[in-house]
């Protein structure tokens, strides 16, 4: 008892031996959170893509069926219908896998510990 | 100041050695010497740090196995097990962008990334490839992507066109971020540096310390923007291969 | 914008497509497969010492507890021993009480019967001088020639009347 001699006792050891099972498992990709600021350049970038693209493809088509300057409104609206939505499509499944991975870090521990 | 050079300068393209094959023009350039050293510390750190295969790494091989296993765990997380077949594209892409990237956190370096037609000819490579595997795996049913499920059909006149070009803006915004953040994080270190020089001794401490600051952002970017040019391609594979939204 | 500059797309482009295959063949050839292989030995070779481990500790905790075993047994065994040896003890001893007992009641009966045969017999004695006495006596005094048999009998006589 209290002898600095004595070996270590299993229970200790088994504590040992389970963080380095658990070091051993596959280490988590960091997880890069940068929600606010990359949504709003995220979805600005989108937009005037978005808009820029619609208006040519417009453009485009205006001056092949003779209808300038319909299409091109119409596709500048369309344009930025489909940046916005392209902006809350990605942000959302980026954000979706941050989570599911923070819930997997999570389960992962408590899973352990069980 | 007799050179008093514009932020802009620094992207100006350099002829080193002209050639020219076929009528076009495949001059040897600034962009193409930093393309050629990212290649090389690519290659350097991801063959010359691995040589000893060793079972306790050290600080390289550490950095060479994080980077394959983050870009592993990516593709994975977001493809699933099908997309283990484009990890070497997927990892070169990434590679390639984040080294372009940082070399340009160098002064009087070149960054190829802030070229537009350098990344639109990425983020057009990843487009049609993309395209080529969702017809390749779907047939026509790869069609069916562009049509929302769950939508009163009269709708479907506006949504589709909208999902269309949703489809076509990917390759643009992706390559625009890209670009975009490139060359205004580049030009605004050159813009306080040319303040660091015309102030001189005396006054040039602040800009000195912003651009101190600025760099350090910058080098977050550099990473950052090849992790969101990475995921946007692994989240438009996994489109490809598993068609749906 | 130098970025917009038409005339200096194609060797841009043309240099991208180079270094970028180049790049993709020495990452898919060479040097991903070469990570793949050593971290696929490494984690191989933590599982197989971290099995080891576990089927060590194992050992170890069975080991432990045949120790337990063992000690339990033997201190169960030695209890029983005792157990039987203090039992023996007291049968035995128990066995040494009753003989001796019964040895000392048999002595004292034994003393008891001398007694009372000395005491029969200094009676008896008593009696037989008394009667003598007395036959001497009346001889003696009225000159009666007194049987020794009647004589006794008086003796007895007397001897009981008085106690």
């Amino acid at each position: 008892m209290g002898d600095p001699n004595s070996p270590p006792s299993l229970g200790d050891f088994d504590k040992r031996l389970r963080a380095a099972r658990k070091a051993a498992e596959p280490p988590e990709a960091p997880v890069t959170r940068q929600r606010e600021l990359g949504l709003a350049y995220r979805v600005a970038i989108e937009m005037v893509v978005g808009l820029a693209v619609g208006a040519g493809i417009g453009w485009v088509l205006d001056g092949w069926l003779g209808t300038r300057p319909f299409l091109m409104v119409a596709m500048l609206f369309m344009g930025f219908a489909a940046g916005m939505m392209n902006a809350y499509r990605t942000s959302r499944r980026i954000a979706d896998e941050a989570e599911a991975r923070d819930r997997k870090m999570r389960d992962g521990d408590a899973g352990r510990d069980g | 100041m007799a050179e008093q050079h514009s932020p802009l300068e620094q992207f100006q393209i350099r002829r080193l050695v002209p050639i020219e094959i076929g009528g076009v023009d495949a001059s040897f350039t600034n962009s193409a010497v930093f393309m050629v050293i990212a290649v090389a510390l690519v290659t350097l750190l991801m063959t010359y740090s691995m040589r000893g295969r060793a079972m306790v790494p050290g600080r390289l091989q550490s950095i060479a196995e994080l980077g394959y296993e983050f870009i592993a765990n990516m593709l994975q997380e977001n493809v699933g097990s099908a997309g283990r077949k484009y990890f070497p594209f997927v990892f070169t892409l990434f590679m390639f962008i984040l080294f372009s990237n940082l070399l340009g956190m160098i002064p009087y370096s070149f960054t190829p990334t802030s070229h537009i037609v350098v990344t639109f000819a990425m983020a057009f490579v990843v487009f049609v490839g993309v395209t080529v595997i969702g017809f390749a795996r779907h047939g026509l049913h790869f069609l069916g992507y562009f049509v929302p499920k769950d939508v009163p059909w009269p709708l479907l006149f506006l949504l589709v066109p909208i999902e269309v070009l949703s489809y076509f803006i990917r390759p643009v915004s992706l390559s625009l971020r890209l670009f975009a953040n490139m060359m205004a994080g580049h030009t605004m270190l050159k813009v306080f540096a040319g303040f660091v020089v015309a102030l001189g001794v005396l006054g040039g401490w602040a800009p000195l310390a912003f651009v101190v600051a600025l760099t350090g952002l910058e080098i977050g970017i550099a990473f950052l923007q090849a992790y969101v040019f990475t995921i946007l391609t692994c989240l438009y594979l996994n489109d490809a291969v598993h068609l749906h939204h | 914008m130098p970025q917009l500059n038409l005339l200096d797309f194609p060797p841009q482009l043309v240099w991208l497509a180079i270094t970028f295959v180049i790049l993709y063949l020495v990452m898919a050839k060479v040097a991903l497969p070469r990570v793949a292989e050593v971290l696929e030995t490494r984690a191989e070779r933590i599982r197989d010492d971290l099995d080891r481990a576990t089927e060590l500790r194992n050992e170890a905790m069975a080991a432990q507890a045949t120790y337990e075993k063992a000690l339990a047994e033997a201190r169960a065994q030695a209890q029983n021993v005792m157990r039987e040896t203090s039992a023996k003890l007291t049968a035995a001893a128990a066995a040494r009480q009753a003989e001796l007992a019964a040895e000392l009641t048999a002595k004292t009966k034994a003393a008891e019967a001398t007694i009372a045969a000395a005491k029969a017999k200094a009676i008896a004695d008593l009696q037989s001088v008394a009667a003598e006495a007395a036959r001497s006596a009346t001889q003696r005094l009225i000159g009666v020639e007194v049987s020794p048999a009647d004589a006794a009998r008086v003796a007895a006589a007397t001897l009981k009347e008085r106690g």
